[in-house]
């Protein structure tokens, strides 16, 4: 099945939500694998979003400009002995793509209240 | 970070190296950067959470497996127009059944262990003295080879199923069921070779009780290794009768999978009936199909079109 034009899939309005949540936990960005354990403790799922899955998504919000990234500083990763993390945000665009899922979600409910109010 | 969780950064890491293979430099080092950086931290994850080193395996495989189908349409997607490969659809079957000969060899093996009460001792002794290098490797590669099998009946079923739906379907079942089979064969034998070092540190009743374990997870091997090898077999006689019926290959190359078939059906039902048989009966019956199989890849892949068209008389009807 093609999607709308415009429209986002459940991962990718999973992602944006993720990753608001973490912007008010105070991290501002975040790398992929926190990401995928963000949404696997936000849907109380077992497993963690597939690799391809995940990096798919993001990329598709990046592209449209919902998400935006970069890599970090290698000094710091070298400081912790660990690979560098691609650092995600999510944008101005993002948050307001997130309200408007959430704003067409709560529409059925609307048009129910106001054909019972006109009955 | 511990031997397993090694081959489970292969696993991750050489699945994106291989998916990106093509593509331009930067775009390339950038997803196998982003995987590497991914799974170091879920390792770190699993050992702040204290976790056996186990289940951060099969955590990290299966969300390599579950994302195999996002990662190639990623693929396609990166290329997008700019894509215009045209190979010949005789030469994709025909490099694939040759694969097929390969991944055959490497799936069984596996086997061959002496799971006989005398002798298994010094498998388990010999199994223990290899170094955790070759374990790592040897599990790696049977990984590889249990996805390249399911990734083959998938790329046969694509291919063929415009000849005939039911008989590649069929084909690409039996392929993509062994390759499942590889996998948890691959599995059981990492097991075992833990129990093996288990084996040769433990003395008395407990060495005992081990032994008996890992005899156990040996036979499973062995049969799960057979499970595979048959369905490999079955697969490659479907795959001889669909190739037939289409003239893809000469029509007389049928007569090899046919005496094959024939060869492994009367060992079964001499040996089930009570006879003593030779062993080498049943394995050249095995190998006549590897036969077909190397004969028709090489046809397909080299044989010029014109002597296809002369051999075919025409396509049949699909099933």
């Amino acid at each position: 099945m093609r999607r709308k034009a415009g429209a986002l899939l459940s991962i990718e309005i999973g992602i944006l939500q993720a990753g608001i949540a973490l912007l008010r936990g105070s991290d501002a960005e975040f790398h992929g694998y926190a990401m995928a354990r963000e949404i696997r403790d936000q849907e109380g799922a077992r497993s963690l979003t597939a690799h391809g899955t995940l990096y798919r998504a993001l990329e598709r919000l990046e592209v449209r400009g919902l998400l935006a990234s970069r890599w970090e500083d290698p000094e710091i990763a070298a400081a912790e002995e660990r690979p560098r993390r691609r650092m995600y945000r999510v944008t101005a665009e993002g948050e307001a793509a997130v309200q408007a899922v959430a704003e067409s979600a709560q529409e059925p409910a609307k048009a129910l209240k106001r054909g019972l109010a006109a009955s | 970070m511990s031997g397993i969780a090694v081959v489970a950064s292969r696993v991750a890491c050489g699945w994106a190296a291989a998916y990106t293979l093509g593509l331009a430099t930067q775009v390339r080092e950038a997803r196998c950067a982003e995987i590497a950086s991914d799974v170091w931290e879920h390792h770190r994850d699993i050992v702040t959470e204290e976790r056996h080193g186990w289940g951060f395996f099969g955590s990290v495989f299966s969300r390599v497996v579950r994302g195999v189908p996002a990662d190639l349409l990623w693929r396609v997607n990166m290329e997008g127009p700019k894509v215009d490969i045209k190979i010949p659809f005789e030469r994709i079957v025909g490099g694939l059944l040759l694969a097929m000969v390969v991944l055959l060899m490497i799936t069984t093996s596996i086997s061959g262990y002496d799971t006989a009460r005398e002798g298994f001792d010094g498998e388990l002794r010999r199994l223990a003295d290899l170094g955790n290098t070759a374990h790592n490797f040897n599990a790696f590669f049977r990984a590889v080879t249990g996805v390249a099998l399911i990734a083959a009946g998938a790329a046969l079923y694509t291919n063929l199923k415009d000849r005939s739906p039911l008989l590649s379907g069929i084909a690409a079942f039996g392929i993509a069921a062994a390759g499942v089979l590889a996998l948890i064969a691959g599995a059981l034998q990492l097991v075992f070779v833990e129990l093996a070092k288990e084996y040769v540190a433990s003395s008395g009743a407990h060495q005992e009780q081990v032994l008996v374990t890992a005899r156990g997870f040996a036979v499973a091997t062995e049969n799960t290794v057979a499970a595979a090898f048959i369905a490999l077999v079955l697969s490659t006689y479907v795959l001889a009768i669909l190739a037939g019926r289409e003239a893809l290959v000469p029509r007389w190359l049928i007569g090899i999978p046919v005496m094959s078939a024939a060869i492994i059906g009367g060992s079964l039902i001499a040996q089930a009936a009570g006879a003593d048989l030779e062993w080498w009966i049943l394995i050249s019956g095995l190998f006549m199909s590897a036969i077909w199989l190397v004969i028709a890849g090489l046809w397909l892949l080299f044989a010029a079109r014109e002597d296809r068209i002369a051999a075919a008389p025409g396509p049949a009807a699909a099933l």
